[in-house]
């Protein structure tokens, strides 16, 4: 008789992996940043030189800056993506482990309900199916042009 | 110097959006949650407000409608800077009584371009 998987600690070793991989990645993402501000600074107080090739560097050191400071907002929505597995991953260690188990519909709504990205949800939906809460119909070319987008009320 | 405030639960997001606006010259207060703002928004005024919509504590939509509630704060504009797309929540922000809504990852040159507009120096 073959012996039964050990899920439970095995879901708390997978929560506990993503944790530390998040924190580690976190922190040094955080240090990035901080120089990518400091050039910033550094462009912008250039670029307010009064030697005209001074000025352009630095509006170009400003500029590329910029451009990183856009690049690097993946990161933060790739933690945000990790979390949602995480916490999903501790959601079923408790329900395993708890002495009267949620029902499948309200541990996987309460797993869809932590998700703040709508391809997060299309995804969700289309591998376990749709639950109450409608899934959007926006493809993932409209899901990408609204990446960045401006709406005044 | 016009100040803002921005509230996000995320240390680098501060950071990026600290340092985007003070690249236009704009005035940085941060908070890393609305509890946090909200509290600071009680006794300061600021000139606008960028807040994320999840985070701990107090989240982005609840911050927005405790805002609107505030003498000082009836007309600020107040953006909400979130990853959420879905037209659901804009409009639970919308009725909070946001001014706008910009889904991450923002744009820095396209964000200064906003508040140019809202502040009517564009």
């Amino acid at each position: 008789m073959t012996a039964r998987i050990p899920l439970p600690p095995l879901l708390e070793l997978a929560t506990a992996q993503l944790e530390v991989a998040l924190q580690n990645s976190n922190s040094h993402v955080e240090q990035l940043a901080t120089s990518v501000d400091a050039l910033s600074r550094l462009g912008a107080e250039l670029r307010g030189h009064e030697n005209p090739v001074v000025a352009e560097h630095g509006a170009r050191v400003l500029a590329e800056t910029l451009r990183a400071m856009f690049a690097m907002q993946y990161h933060d929505q790739l933690a945000q993506r990790l979390e949602h597995v995480r916490d999903a991953l501790g959601d079923m260690h408790d329900a395993l482990a708890a002495p009267v188990q949620p029902t499948t519909g309200a541990l996987l709504g309460a797993i869809r309900a932590r998700y703040t990205m709508e391809d997060e949800r299309k995804l969700f939906d289309v591998v376990l199916g749709p639950l109450a809460d409608p899934p959007s119909n926006d493809t993932d070319d409209e899901q990408e042009a609204l990446r960045g987008s401006v709406e005044m009320f | 110097m016009r100040r803002i405030l921005t509230v996000d639960d995320s240390t680098s997001m501060r950071q990026m959006v600290r340092a985007t606006l003070q690249s236009a010259g704009y005035g940085v207060v941060e908070a890393a949650d609305g509890q946090e703002a909200l509290e600071f928004a009680r006794d300061n005024a600021v000139d606008l407000v960028i807040s994320d919509v999840n985070m701990p504590r107090m989240d982005g939509i609840t911050l927005v409608g405790e805002l609107r509630a505030l003498p000082g704060y009836r007309l600020t504009p107040l953006l909400l800077l979130t990853t959420e797309s879905s037209q659901e929540k804009k409009m639970e922000g919308k009725r909070a009584g946001a001014t706008g809504w910009i889904v991450k990852p923002f744009n820095p040159a396209q964000l200064l371009t906003t508040l140019n507009k809202l502040f009517g120096t564009a």
